[in-house]
């Protein structure tokens, strides 16, 4: 009983949704500062992510007239659930050691429910915009889960001997040095942080949003508190999946001594990696996108698993 | 009567009887269909666990070969006739509901009954010939069953084409039955223990093999289940290409894989080869389907490719995995199946760009069908997570082991995962979300009857997922002797990896309660209602306008490079076995025909060269004869 009361805790507030939005938030005014020294602006001041939540808190909530209410609006909720779930198992995992709810299959498949669940309301608001962004957004789920199945499992081939449990994988990166110091690795590396993109639907994959088109597409009919809990979520999401590839290939989260730093600056890496590939690439169509990741990604991760097999 | 013969004798009695009540008297027929397959039920929950128990009986003797009508119950025939019965019973009480005045109500039940006695027959007989007799009798119900079917040019279309494809199939079982018995002179299913490693072995092996695999509906075996669907009864779908037909290939399968026959790791390939290709090219196929049934028949198709995927790696993990599979497979799969016989009752159309909005109109069919939709694409906590997360689990042991092309296996089953989500979000968009089309303003939820099994299933969804531990402990670890470690708060440790579903899920409630009090923490209070917003301009009054339909949501794929070949070649039925039998059987015989010419020189010309053969064979053998003295 203990424990599980200590569960929900650990999941409420530490490291579970309190925190993984409060440090979402923050890394997303990191985003907005750094497109902003991109495109020569000053850039928001870092409380500003926040006033926005707080702002669409007090917000009336106007619901479509042909909408499936509860659809609508609880769809989106279990993949802010979700996100929130990977983010304690990444954590706990980290700090204890042991294995916590489930492994490596268990956030792949975990992580496909946020866009579920935005694929599902979106469907739900009888808006015909909202319709095409959710057609948009399940071909761009196809697109990048090939390359990046193909990418998780080339460090799954390295970790001997093999396995899916992400202590598992730590520990054998605590023993055997960073997966990252394979050539394998660094190929399979990058395909995730393609992936990353796509899964946060940030330019070149905005796809399914595509402000300039389709006005937000599968958002279009949000308004209000609802609209702050997908806007926490895709906070929550630039937070945890970061953490994902830091824990997979990269050693893992070190949280004592000058190691809090080197994590931190892990960290700060891949965010700055994907703001600035953001910040730099124009909105591909969705045809070439999936055509971006069966082909040249879907290569890159098929020779960075060769190399694997062959022991790079 | 020994309590073993219940299951089998009781519906077969029952189904005669329904044949019997003249078609004037009303409700008998469901009296009878009801208490015969739930008489099997409760009879085959009550064998449940008293294993072994046998039954023995002389039948006939024939050219020295001693028939016995051989019955034996154990760990795997006894979950396996419990689910038999549960579905018999389920799609009785569904039919109730689901059938008009123009069907034949007496045939229907008597078929209903006479299928969950063969398929417990088939499954618990311990002698082959008395399995083939049994699954020659369940071929024939399904074509009568079939024939059932309203659309009588497609219905009969269906069940010809089952009827050749399981009938080929049923004769390869009998060929391997005769093989059997010449070669190891015993039919008895507990005593043969074959260990495949000459031509011969390896042949028996194949043809049982195909007969397996064509009744559970794998490719390339697989092109009568779609067809079936187009033309069927829709309950009869849940019930035999979905859940039984299932339920008994895979039994077959692993009974032979793993308990007559000890395969080496050629043949292993080759079911992995199987199952693989058939997950992903089924799902394919599945994804640019315009027809609900047709749609949930090619779905039927590629899972069984994960079954046939996690019996072929010959590791008990994903043996288990199979297994767990097959049995949540039935239940979401039926459950599906009903759910689109529901929509196809009381809106008229299983075509998927005349169907939208239905949620409002009929929630519980709308929440099922999400349920089971949900749980056949691997969506955790659900059941079909944890069986295919088991079967993945096992292929990456593969891969421990130093199969280096494991990752293929893994990539293609968890892609075909994410194709089948695709496939059902575009179900779920166009059938219950998305816009309604004005046609559809009548509908109304489908009756009681109906609701009540498709709860069941949905229920069982979730209770199979959610605490795995109790599916997987009671039906699957006695089979596998254990290979599954079960914690005592419901975790599943597997060694290589490991999933709480009872805490998944407890989270995931959590947050989704958390994420809707930020909602009311909000002006939740000050909510109204709007129009929906296209860009500034005014949405027109009538919404068919606006309606999106699901039909072109993939069409982006459909028309890329090289799928569009393969849709292509799909849509001329190149890869289908029946049309290209059918082909090679046509080329065949126009040859000989063209042979008769009815010119007497010619046939004169012919015979001559024959009698010139056989003179040539002759002196050959004669020649060959003196030479060797």
């Amino acid at each position: 009983m203990a424990s599980t009361l200590r569960l929900v805790l650990s999941f409420l507030i530490f490291p579970g949704l309190l925190f993984t939005a409060v440090i979402g938030l923050v890394t997303q005014w990191i985003d907005r500062k750094v497109s902003a020294l991109v495109q020569w602006r000053v850039g928001p001041p870092w409380y500003q992510p926040f006033a926005d939540v707080l702002k669409l808190m007090g917000k009336e909530i106007v619901i479509p007239a042909g909408a499936r209410r509860a659809g609508f609006l609880i769809a989106p909720m279990a993949g802010f659930a979700a996100i929130g779930v990977v983010s304690t198992m990444l954590w706990l995992t980290n700090m204890h050691g042991t294995g916590f709810v489930g492994d490596l299959i268990g956030v792949i498949y975990l992580l496909t429910i946020p866009s579920l669940g935005i694929i599902l309301g979106a469907s739900a608001s009888s808006n015909p915009l909202s319709s095409v962004g959710a057609s948009r957004e399940m071909k761009l789920v196809l697109a990048y889960e090939l390359p990046f199945v193909i990418a998780i499992f080339t460090a799954v081939t390295k970790v001997s001997p093999m396995t899916l449990r992400l202590d598992g994988i730590l520990e054998y990166q605590a023993a055997n040095g960073v997966l990252l110091g394979n050539a394998s690795c660094i190929l399979a590396f990058i395909v995730c942080i393609l992936v990353v993109q796509a899964k946060l639907t940030y330019p070149p994959f905005d796809i399914p949003e595509a402000d300039t088109e389709l006005m937000e597409g599968t958002h279009i009919e949000y308004s209000g508190a609802a609209l702050a809990v997908i806007k926490l979520q895709q906070a929550m999401m630039l937070f945890t999946l970061p953490i994902f590839l830091i824990t997979v290939f990269w050693g893992g989260l070190v949280l004592s001594g000058w190691g809090i730093l080197y994590t931190i600056v892990k960290y700060v890496i891949i965010i700055v990696i994907i703001v600035l590939i953001k910040n730099t690439t124009p909105r591909v169509r969705i045809d070439q996108a999936v055509r971006f990741f069966w082909g040249p990604v879907t290569v890159i991760a098929v020779v960075g698993m060769i190399l694997a097999i062959l022991g790079f | 009567m020994p309590q073993i013969l219940v299951p089998i004798v009781i519906p077969a009695v029952a189904g005669l009887l329904c044949l019997f009540v003249p078609k004037r008297v009303k409700g008998v027929r469901e009296v009878i269909a009801l208490a015969g397959t739930a008489w099997a039920f409760v009879a085959a929950l009550q064998l449940f666990g008293q294993w072994p128990l046998s039954f023995t009986k002389d039948w006939m003797v024939f050219g020295g070969l001693d028939v016995q009508f051989d019955l034996l119950l154990n760990h795997f025939s006894a979950f396996v006739i419990v689910f038999v019965g549960l579905f018999g019973l389920g799609v009785g009480i569904y039919s109730i509901g689901w059938l008009e005045k123009e069907h034949d109500g007496r045939r229907y039940y008597a078929y209903l009954l006479w299928t969950v006695a063969a398929s417990c027959g088939a499954v618990l007989s311990n002698s082959l010939l008395i399995l083939l007799i049994f699954w020659e009798a369940l071929t024939a119900i399904l074509y009568l069953y079939i024939n059932l079917g309203r659309k009588k040019a497609e219905a009969s279309a269906g069940a010809s084409k089952s009827f050749l494809m399981l009938g080929f199939s049923d004769a390869a079982l009998f060929l391997a039955v005769g093989l059997i018995w010449v070669k190891y002179g015993t039919l008895s299913m507990s005593h043969l223990r074959i260990f495949v490693s000459d031509p011969a072995s390896t042949f028996i092996y194949l043809l049982l093999m195909i007969g397996a695999i064509t009744k559970a509906g794998a490719m390339p075996f697989h092109t009568w289940v779609p067809a079936a669907a187009k033309g069927a009864p829709t309950p009869v779908m849940a019930l035999l290409p979905a859940s039984i037909d299932k339920l008994l290939g895979i039994y077959l399968l692993a009974r032979i894989s793993l308990d007559i026959f000890s395969i080496g790791p050629g043949l292993s390939l080759v079911l992995m080869i199987i199952g693989a290709v058939t997950i992903f090219a089924a799902v394919m196929m599945a994804l640019i389907q315009h027809d609900l049934k047709v749609l949930l028949g090619y779905h039927a198709v590629s899972q069984v490719g994960y079954m046939i995927l996690g019996i072929g790696t010959g590791i008990p993990v994903a043996i288990a995995g199979g297994l767990f599979h097959m049995l949540n497979n039935a239940i979401y799969k039926a459950g599906l199946f009903l759910g689109a016989g529901s929509i196809e009752k009381q809106a008229g159309t299983t075509e998927i760009s005349k169907l939208g909005g239905l949620a409002r109109a009929m929630p519980v069919t709308f929440i099922t069908m999400t349920i089971s939709a949900l749980a056949i694409a691997g969506v955790p906590p659900l059941n079909g997570f944890v069986s295919k997360w088991m079967i993945y689990t096992g292929i990456v042991g593969l891969g421990s082991r130093g199969f280096s092309a494991y990752w293929i296996f893994v990539l293609v089953a968890i892609f075909g995962s994410a194709l089948t989500l695709a496939s059902f979000v575009k179900v779920l968009y166009s059938a219950f979300l998305g816009q309604q089309p004005s046609a559809l303003s009548h509908v109304r939820e489908s009756s009681w009857f109906m609701r009540v099994p498709m709860l069941v299933l949905a229920g069982l969804c979730v209770l199979f997922g959610v605490w795995a531990k109790f599916p997987l402990d009671t039906f699957i670890n006695p089979v596998v002797h254990g290979a599954i470690g079960t914690t005592s708060t419901g975790a599943v440790d597997l060694g290589a990896g490991y999933w709480d579903p009872a805490s998944a899920t407890g989270l995931i409630i959590v947050g989704v309660i958390m994420g809707l009090v930020v909602v009311l923490m909000g002006k939740f209070t000050k909510r109204r209602t709007g129009r929906i917003f296209v860009g500034g301009i005014r949405p027109p009054e009538r919404m068919d306008a606006m309606h999106v339909t699901g039909t072109g949501f993939y069409n982006t794929i459909k028309e890329m490079i090289p799928f569009k070949g393969f849709y292509m070649n799909a849509e001329q039925k190149v890869f289908d076995v029946h049309v290209v039998g059918g082909r090679i059987g046509g080329v065949l015989v126009n040859a000989l025909k063209s042979l008769h010419s009815g010119v007497l020189s010619t046939y004169l010309a012919w015979c001559v060269i024959g009698l010139g053969a056989i003179v040539f064979a002759v002196l050959a053998a004669l020649l060959k004869e003196m030479a060797g003295r």
